[in-house]
């Protein structure tokens, strides 16, 4: 009973606090004048608010508790320039007199990286500091962390899964398609913001004309990096067991206003790849190539390339100088030129061994290399633009050379090899492109490739023979064109002419292997387009008629013919609303197959392998489907891509493959006559999110590729194909403010399925990295990356460390690399012909001491 | 020295002090706004983004203008006073993000309790009205922004619902647009249709003075007609630009036909 009345006493008072008016008066604790426009709040046990108001201009209150809230405990004032009081109510007193004592108030200046990306119109804004982390060097490395980003291996940049068209720093082009150079060099440091222009159409004069389906990137440097010189440089020295170590750089850059620069000289022996920076990257988008510089028909020894990082398995003495200009004429009118020049020396090792598929009888091949590259190389190109609303011109002129010595000492089926080779390869090429508008929306528009590349070649083959190769080509690519409008479209007009005149001649020890060949086509055509874009909706559609007339065989004793073929192109995108669009690419077309594939003769394309492609060239019809999806949050910071591609060839050829039938058994592919479809099938997608919360980042993606071919086999012709499975995870985050992680995982099948064998190989690949930044200078960092291989059991784990100290504006920097010594790597790799096991020898452990020094 | 050269230099010397006490610069509080709006109604995934500027003086005033724009008039201004021309000035802001929220709001100004508000309807507005009180309801849900333990509230003004998340922490009873009379700051505001979303993103402090736009030629109305104006424009812009400008006004495309008109359904944060 006495509980009860308890109880009940106690639930009164509770009860009574609920809709009791608390009054009183503010005064100033000197002076004791009333003070107006106090916040005053009635708060509850845990602070939170459950009624207020604010002073009136006597100083006086009436403030009442929420019905709905909880009781209030407190009585809490505030005011700008006073000190914030609180007092606990008493049960039974309702008014107040409170003074408050004056406080200067400054508020904490508090920059969120809440909102990292900014959407304005066409642009995308992503903040560096957003989403840069403490073991971020290169603005590449934070480009890689944003979402819808994407860097590739080879330094390529990609949004939403489509390769970007420019690469801007502050608005301007100074590097063209050489930007993994600057992207992997500039400090994150010196970058305030990476602007994504999306649908960026460089020419000026085809803006709102012109529609492009490609982003560009523009960087925006921090005030302290603009109009003035800096740069920086590094100097790092270090040990192995056998070497002494050097990692040496010193980048001077200027991004004025009429004049942009970025000089470059390094050097190297600890196995990074320095010819990467400054080799070209592809602009265009997937079904747009224009390559100019060809490939070398020839490789020393064959050699996978075991995938994992260079710096693991290569021993390098590599220099690299690359300058590059950027000269304003006027406003809209630039010259720029890029000289680099590349030396390297570079050795690698591995074993081999060898199962052939296409034999009855099991039989493994060993071979093991010990190979050393000398490659010189120089590049220089000089491009002047010209970018106004009333003139588009531009011509840029590349030249290449490419020198390139290899020695092998190997070991080929318990004997013992000195190969040779030389592929040297030059190359010229001049892109010229002129647009000029005229009344209305109508402009005309002439442009003009030219390229020639020489490849004068030699290769040592397993007899010790030396074979000679002189391959040469000339290609040429010009249209005019026409675009006006008609209606509420778009029509273009075209005519151009493509020709292709190549040669190849071979000798083995002065024994003509190929007498000299010669290959060309000429295509002139005529074709017409149609385009139209609305708010949500844009096609493309040209078609084209071509007349291709091809000449090959031997010099003074050519036969031709000809062929009149359509060529289609189509391009549909439609915008199902402001965060997602579907788009369709469909092209039609026939290529035909030029003298690197259809020589006749035994070449030899490797030390052992011989490659003999004599078969009548005939034009190869094409089907090519692209069908993509894009969704973008960047609001959410959420991106995905998805997109499929099929392609259907129709071939004349396939090889027939075989082993020589003398003692040291040479590797004989021989095209023979044969009609089939090879099929290529991808499917790829990514999403990619970033996270408020630890600043964390998230993307998984995965591709599935087939590639359908076929081939001779017990004088049959069988379809092969190839299968290509990949998923990746990678994460990373910064939970705590010592604490940076990044996580990385990879499963990867290939698989080979023909109607007489089949195999099939993967691999796992985990990285870890957790980097801790002790303190505001000093930060630590352990990489640890496993790789395991089901199929055969075998695996392999690599522990870097790093530690740096920052002071001021220098970096002092520690690191060891393969902590634990790893010796060997071992691979699986599967072709439609062979199955062959690789063991890699590694770089043992190394020490490396650095100091940087920004300028 | 003669009378009148101690005259003159007084004269002098008054002038430079009255001229540097009226551009003595004043404590100002900024808080940066990122706000995501949905312009077309129609489209209510189709959200644009625009930063705000809420500039808190020590008299109580503050000042609330879209960054984007006020970015554009500066540099407008300035390239006039330079002696730049039109299509030089266009070129060199092209490239510049507008938005079109060319509003700006000047609270407790002129007097305290009401506010000046400078808008663009084809034609310059300038009205006053008293500041509107809100009957905010708090309630328990908290978060953390920027670092600061926010509570949430609702309320409604001109026909939206509100949400806002305030902070004690930062004591100024302040908020973006209108929204304010809390018992701290608004660091987070949206309506519930989620039509228009303020998010502060930067807050600093920094000296400064307020600054009404130099423009007197904009039209002094009340705040109900500047509204029905708007809502004439928008809803038929034909008849709309013909009020306003008092002359008949036929739209033409560029085919010399006359264009169709289209009816968007434009949402504003005043929802009247």
């Amino acid at each position: 009973m006495k509980g009860l009345f308890l109880f009940v006493i106690l639930w009164s008072l509770v009860l009574g606090c609920f809709g009791q008016k608390y009054t009183g008066t503010v005064v100033n604790k000197v002076g004791s004048k009333p003070v107006d426009a106090v916040s005053l709040c009635l708060l509850s046990a845990d602070s939170l608010v459950v009624g207020f108001c604010v002073t009136d201009a006597d100083g006086r209150f009436v403030v009442e508790a929420q019905e709905d809230g909880q009781p209030p405990m407190y009585l809490s004032l505030q005011s700008l320039g006073f000190r914030r009081k609180v007092l606990k109510l008493s049960p039974d007193t309702y008014c107040y007199t409170v003074a408050l004592e004056e406080e200067v108030y400054r508020m904490k200046d508090v920059k969120v990286s809440a909102q990292r990306i900014v959407e304005k119109k066409d642009t995308l804004v992503y903040s560096v500091s957003g989403f840069a982390q403490p073991q971020d060097k290169s603005i590449a490395d934070v480009i890689a962390k944003m979402p819808g980003m994407e860097v590739k291996p080879d330094g390529q940049i990609s949004f939403n899964g489509k390769a970007i068209n420019k690469f801007y720093i502050e608005g301007m082009d100074l590097m063209g398609d050489r930007y993994a150079l600057a992207s992997g060099n500039l400090s994150r440091k010196r970058v305030k913001s990476v602007e994504v222009l999306r649908n960026h159409q460089p020419v000026e004069l085809l803006r709102g004309k012109n529609f492009s389906e490609q982003a560009a990137v523009n960087l925006i440097l921090e005030d302290n990096s603009k109009l003035n010189l800096t740069g920086s440089a590094d100097i790092g020295m270090g040990a192995s067991q056998h070497d002494f170590l050097y990692s040496d750089r010193l980048l001077v850059m200027l991004f004025g206003k009429h004049y942009q620069t970025l000089s470059i000289y390094k050097n190297d022996n600890t196995g990074v790849n320095l010819y990467d920076e400054i080799s070209p990257v592809s602009l265009s988008d997937i079904l747009g190539e224009k390559v100019t510089e060809e490939l070398s028909l020839i490789t020393p020894v064959s050699i996978q390339s075991p995938d994992i990082d260079r710096t693991w398995y290569i021993f390098n003495r590599s220099h690299l100088v690359a300058t590059n200009h950027l000269f304003q004429l006027d406003a809209k009118s630039t010259i720029r030129t890029q000289i680099s020049y590349f030396n390297d020396v570079s050795e690698r090792s591995h074993v081999v061994e060898t199962d052939y598929t296409f034999v009855d009888t099991l039989r493994t091949m060993y071979e093991n290399h010990a190979l050393k590259e000398r490659r010189n190389r120089l590049d220089a190109s000089m491009s002047l633009e010209v970018n106004r609303p009333k003139l588009y011109l531009k011509n840029e002129s590349k030249g290449s050379f490419d020198w390139l010595t290899t020695a092998s000492r190997s070991v080929w089926e318990h004997r013992g090899l000195n190969l040779s080779s030389s592929p040297d390869r030059k190359s010229f090429s001049d892109i010229l492109d002129l647009k000029i508008p005229l009344s209305g929306d109508r402009y005309v528009s002439v442009a003009s490739t030219h390229s020639y590349n020489h490849h004068p070649q030699r290769l040592s083959i397993f007899s010790g023979e030396m074979q000679r190769t002189d391959y040469a080509s000339f290609q040429t690519q010009t249209a005019v064109s026409f675009r006006h409008r008609l209606f509420r479209m778009y029509a273009d007009y075209e005519a151009g002419f493509d020709g292709v005149f190549q040669s190849l001649s071979s000798t083995l020890d002065h024994r003509s292997l190929i007498e000299k060949q010669v290959f060309g086509y000429s295509r002139p055509y005529m074709g017409v387009g149609l385009s139209y874009r609305n708010s949500v909706f844009h096609a493309d559609a040209h078609v084209r008629l071509e007349w291709m007339k091809w000449r090959y065989g031997k010099r003074g004793a050519t036969e031709s013919e000809d062929r009149l073929h359509p060529d289609t192109k189509l391009f549909m995108r439609y915008a199902i609303n402001g965060s997602s669009s579907v788009s369709l690419k469909y092209q039609y077309g026939q290529r035909i197959p030029d003298i690197r594939q259809t020589y006749d003769g035994d070449l030899y394309t490797s030390y052992r392998t011989i490659v003999n492609n004599a078969h009548v060239p005939e034009p190869e019809p094409s089907h090519r489907l692209v069908l993509q999806y894009q969704y973008s949050q960047p609001i959410k910071g959420l991106f995905f891509s998805v997109s499929a591609i099929g392609r259907d060839t129709k071939r004349h050829s396939a090889y027939v493959t075989s082993l020589s039938a003398e003692k040291h058994q040479l590797l004989i592919r021989k095209r023979i006559g044969a009609g089939y479809h090879a099929g290529m099938y991808m499917l790829t997608s990514r999403i990619s999110q970033s996270f408020n919360s630890w600043k964390s980042f998230l993307v998984l993606s995965g591709s599935y590729i087939r590639n359908e071919d076929a081939q001779f086999r017990d004088n049959r012709l069988e379809d092969y194909g190839l299968d290509n499975y990949s998923v990746l995870l990678s994460y990373s985050a910064r939970p705590f403010r010592f604490l940076s992680a990044e996580l990385s995982s990879l499963w990867q099948q290939n698989r080979m399925r023909s109607a007489t064998s089949g195999s099939h190989t993967s691999q796992f690949r985990h990285r870890i990295n957790f980097t801790f930044p002790l303190t505001e200078h000093l930060l630590v960092s352990v990489e640890q990356s496993f790789h395991h291989a089901p199929e055969t059991d075998t695996g392999s784990r690599f522990t870097d460390f790093r530690a740096s100290y920052t002071y001021k504006r220098v970096e002092f920097q520690l690191k060891a690399n393969n902590l634990f010594g790893k010796s060997v790597y071992e691979r699986e790799f599967l072709s439609a012909i062979e199955r062959s096991f690789y063991t890699y020898t590694l770089r043992p452990r190394e020490w490396m001491a650095s100091v940087t020094i920004s300028l | 020295m003669s009378m009148k050269t101690n005259f003159c230099l007084l004269a002098i010397v008054l002038f430079l002090s009255l001229h540097a006490v009226s551009q003595t610069p004043v404590e100002v509080f900024r808080c940066i706004y990122l706000e995501e709006y949905v312009k077309n109604a129609s489209k209510p995934l189709e959200k644009k983004q625009d930063e705000f500027a809420l500039d808190i003086y020590a008299d109580g005033k503050s000042t609330f203008y879209s960054v984007h724009e006020k970015r554009i008039q500066t540099g407008r201004d300035s390239m006039l006073r330079a002696g730049m021309s039109a299509s030089e000035i266009i070129n060199r802001q092209a490239h510049l993000p507008r938005t079109h929220q060319y509003f700006e709001l000047y609270k407790n100004h002129p007097a305290k309790g009401t506010y000046r508000h400078y808008d663009k309807v084809v034609k310059n507005y300038c009205y006053e009205a008293s500041l509107p009180v809100i009957r905010w309801k708090v309630t328990s849900e908290t978060k953390e922004l920027m670092g600061y333990k926010c509570q949430k509230a609702e309320g409604d003004l001109y026909n939206r619902t509100w949400v806002a998340w305030f902070t004690m922490d930062i004591p100024l009873s302040e908020g973006p647009w209108l929204l304010a009379g809390l018992p701290g700051f608004i660091l987070e505001a949206h309506d519930t249709e989620n039509f228009f979303h303020f998010h502060a993103i930067e807050i600093k402090h920094l000296s400064g003075e307020m600054k009404e736009p130099a423009d007197r030629k904009a039209i002094k109305c009340t705040r109900e007609e500047f509204i029905a104006y708007r809502k004439k424009y928008y809803e038929n812009p034909e008849s709309g630009l013909s009020a306003i400008t008092g002359r008949n006004i036929k739209m033409m495309g560029a085919d010399g036909k006359p264009l169709k008109e289209t009816k968007k359904k434009l949402n504003f944060l005043e929802g009247e």
